[in-house]
């Protein structure tokens, strides 16, 4: 009688603990998944800014050095935005709005680009759009990320149960940006 | 020439900001000339529209054409290749793509016409009636130049004859230069990006996720009270 009584409340409590395990799962897992599509959903921003990036680098080195300080620069954060790690390409994204306006600059001052319709149609209208519409869209992912990945980061501060859950389920906080 | 500029600018005022903006996009097939700058003419366009209804009664092959302003760092090859896989061309087709802002260029042969046409008879092709023209920034002419020729190659191959009259013929005003013909330059595309930047955000939902609620676990406390003990009244 005694040992059914037991039993009971043994099964009666592992089934709560499985039940608030398998919650905080799910809690964890949903929040984790969030954080995920927003890292995603920047890092193809950041590869839409890459590719204008190097967009630039193209037609500029048609009328610049190869080793020219704008072109070098621009060149240093196309390498950035390919880390993999989002402080380093974040790093990038903004060092490249200076960068690009110096070298859209240089490549203005050019007598080449002068003489070249072209090219000339590319410095002056579709790539200053293509690396703005790649810059709007970076920082509205950005936002996007930042607001994810801190809202996830907070939950490991709340309780001590809740970031011991955590690293029992294999969750690490989300990398900040820079 | 201010006339051009002008005309450019006011355009760029108008339009929204090309597809090429966007994180490279492989674009859907529409037709066999997919034209992303506005470059090629129409004259030229309904010639290669005429010319793959004769080779496709020649031998049962296309010509397809694509021509974008850049790729973003993709090679012409690795975007032809993978682009001739997703437009689910035959194996008797072939696609040739053109970068302009980029100055290169690629062809992709089918499979069948790969085997069939001797050696680098594409390349030897391309070089013969395309790069040349395609370099002097001659587009139209050069797609006028070499579209025919690969088309009459792959007839041959199957040992079939194409009929070419009337097609591409130099009166058809393929005159571009470096410095002339740039008023189509920029183009209009489907995305404005403004927009795309702030959908793609909206549209991802904000998932509010919870584990079980404090309801739940009490109701699975209670139905495991009254399964265990409930046997334990019946039998007394």
């Amino acid at each position: 009688m005694k040992a059914e009584k037991v039993i009971s409340w043994v099964v009666l409590i592992v089934l709560i603990a499985g039940a608030f395990l398998y919650g905080a799962y799910r809690e964890w897992n949903g929040r984790s998944r969030e954080v995920d599509v927003c890292r995603a959903a920047l890092t193809e921003a950041y590869t839409a800014r890459r590719e204008a990036a190097y967009n630039l680098l193209t037609v500029a080195k048609r009328h610049l050095n190869g080793e020219n300080e704008a072109v070098l620069a621009v060149q240093e954060d196309w390498r950035q935005l390919g880390e993999a790690a989002l402080s380093a390409a974040s790093r990038g994204s903004q060092a490249l709005t200076g960068d690009a306006q110096n070298l859209f600059a240089a490549v203005q001052e050019t007598e080449s680009l002068q003489t070249d319709e072209r090219d000339k149609a590319y410095i002056l209208q579709l790539l200053p759009q293509m690396m703005e519409s790649a810059g709007i869209r970076v920082s509205s992912e950005e936002a996007a990320y930042r607001e994810a990945a801190d809202d996830y980061n907070a939950s490991f501060d709340k309780y001590f149960i809740s970031s011991f859950l955590a690293s029992l389920f294999g969750m690490d906080r989300a990398p900040g940006l820079s | 020439m201010k006339k051009n500029g002008w005309f450019l600018l006011l355009l760029i005022a108008a339009l929204l900001l090309p597809a090429e903006g966007l994180a490279l996009v492989y674009p859907e097939k529409s037709g066999y000339v997919l034209d992303g700058t506005g470059l090629l003419q129409e004259e030229l366009r309904q010639d290669i529209d005429t010319l793959n209804v004769r080779t496709g009664e020649a031998y049962g092959g296309h010509a397809y054409l694509y021509v974008t302003h850049f790729l973003g760092g993709t090679s012409a090859h690795d975007f032809a290749r993978e682009l001739f896989s997703r437009w689910q061309l035959s194996e008797n087709d072939f696609l040739l793509v053109m970068v302009i802002g980029e100055e290169t260029s690629a062809l992709k042969l089918g499979d069948k016409l790969l085997s069939l046409l001797p050696g680098d008879a594409g390349d030897t092709v391309m070089a013969s009636y395309f790069r040349d023209t395609y370099q002097s920034r001659a587009y139209n002419q050069a797609v006028a130049d070499v579209m025919p020729q690969l088309a009459q190659r792959a007839a041959r191959a199957y040992q079939k004859s194409l009929d070419l009259s009337g097609l591409f013929s130099p009166s058809g005003a393929v005159s571009q230069t470096a410095q002339t013909g740039w008023e189509g330059f920029i183009t209009s595309g489907d995305v404005n990006w403004t927009d795309y930047g702030v959908s793609s955000t909206a549209a991802r939902p904000k998932k509010k996720t919870s584990g079980l609620g404090t309801g739940e676990i009490v109701f699975l406390a209670v139905l495991a009270y009254f399964l265990i003990f409930s046997r334990k009244k019946k039998r007394r």
